[in-house]
This record gives C-alpha cells, sequence and structure tokens, in this order.
C-alpha cells in the first residue's frame, strides 16, 4: 500500500486587509504563496499548507 | 478557529437551565468564495484522495484561477436552490483549486476576479487553513501589493499533507514454538 497525507491540522484563519486604493474597477489579481524560513530539497517537503477556503469580503 | 464564546452553565437537580449557544462569529457575505469554512479542504482537488495518497501521485502546477463574485450570480441564478452549492457562472470549479501550497511546487495560486466601482472599497482576503508543515503559512499580494507576513503558525509533530504514514501494512513470519 502507498503512504498518504492528510489535511488534519490546528485549523486557523489568516485576514489580511486590502486598502480600497489597490483595487480597481474591472480585473484584479490576487496571489496566493507560502511564507516560512525553512527550506527543502524535495517539493512535497517544501514549507506547505493545507487550504480550508479562501475568501475575499 | 473560534466559532463562539465560552459559557458555564450550572445545572441542580431537578431544575431546568437555559444557555444560548449560538455562535458569535458574524456572519459575513463574501464577494467570492472558494470553498466551504468547514475546517476542511473538501470540494478542492486532490481532497478526496489525500487519505488514501501521497500528494506526489497527483498533479500540481501553478495554477490561474478566476472568481466570478456572487452578486453577478444572483443575477444569473443557476438551477441549484441550494445556496452551499451556489457556482458563479465563469468561476473556476473548486475541484480545480489546488487543496495545498507548497512553496517547492505550485505556488503562487493566482486569483483573477473583476470588481465592480461599488465593491472597490477596504476589502479583507480571509484564507482558512487547515494544517501546515514547516512553518508555512499564507502570503499574498493583490494587483502586486503585498500584505503583511503573519508570524508563524504553531508547529504540530506531524509531517501534515506528505506524511508518510497509514495504509502500510507490515508483516511478520513467527517462528514455530
Amino acid at each position: 500500500m502507498r503512504s498518504t497525507g492528510t489535511w488534519r491540522g490546528r485549523n486557523q484563519a489568516f485576514t489580511f486587509p486590502v486598502a480600497a486604493s489597490t483595487l480597481k474597477a474591472g480585473e484584479n489579481t490576487l496571489t496566493i504563496s507560502v511564507a516560512s524560513g525553512s527550506t527543502a530539497s524535495d517539493w512535497w517537503l517544501t514549507p506547505n499548507f493545507v487550504f480550508d477556503y479562501v475568501r475575499f469580503l | 478557529m473560534e466559532v463562539g464564546t465560552v459559557a458555564t452553565v450550572t445545572v441542580t437537580a431537578g431544575s431546568t437551565k437555559t444557555q444560548n449557544i449560538a455562535s458569535s462569529e458574524a456572519a459575513v457575505s463574501p464577494v467570492w468564495s472558494f470553498g466551504d469554512r468547514d475546517g476542511t479542504p473538501r470540494g478542492f482537488y486532490f481532497a478526496d484522495k489525500i487519505e488514501r495518497t501521497h500528494p506526489t501521485i497527483g498533479s500540481w502546477p501553478a495554477q490561474t484561477l478566476t472568481a466570478v463574485s456572487f452578486a453577478q450570480c444572483r443575477q444569473r441564478p443557476t438551477a441549484k436552490a441550494d445556496k452551499s452549492s451556489l457556482h458563479p457562472q465563469g468561476s473556476s470549479p473548486a475541484s480545480s483549486f489546488p487543496m495545498a501550497l507548497w512553496q517547492g511546487q505550485n505556488q503562487p495560486l493566482t486569483i483573477k476576479f473583476t470588481l465592480t466601482a461599488a465593491q472597490v472599497k477596504a476589502s479583507t482576503v480571509d484564507v482558512g487553513v487547515t494544517s501546515s508543515f514547516a512553518g508555512g503559512r499564507p502570503t499574498v499580494a493583490v494587483n502586486g501589493v503585498s500584505g503583511a507576513i503573519p508570524d508563524a503558525p504553531v508547529k504540530i509533530d506531524s509531517r501534515g499533507v506528505s506524511r508518510g504514514a497509514l495504509g502500510s501494512v507490515r508483516s511478520r513470519a513467527i517462528d514455530r514454538g
């Protein structure tokens, strides 16, 4: 049998304020990246997180 | 993730007590969203497989997705009556949204979205995370303007989404007594 993964963890919400002056009528672009001070050579062992949801309020 | 406040109730024999345990969290109407706020990555790419399959079996390109606001959806109602499964026309399906983001593989995740003039106001990007590994936490940039980098989350002793646990079968010969 192959090994597996999990999504179970501490469950945390991260909120980021966005100033009105950053936004514009029409198309906008949001990028989400991973911050961490750690590194790894195998990509699946690099710093990561699992999404519960992403919403724009 | 807190969804309510702590309440203490003292119950004595032969009496009736009432305590409101409704969530104290404000109800919000997001402009757009991906995924339900249910504490799981359910619905996202690979979420249905992760309990049985190592993520290296999947395909994890850096994705560019489209989010259409729910307001536009209501102007063009779909046949679906259940609001939780409301999917605005033109929005990328949740199944194309990766359940996990790796620094060394599929970051950044790009989401294109259109705002009306009325929707251009002080806003919030809210990212719900079920688990993280090696201090990984989300950072965002909107139209190239980066948000503050949050503090590292508390680590748990697990390899998380790529842990090599479960699903292994071990056998061992037993000598004759």
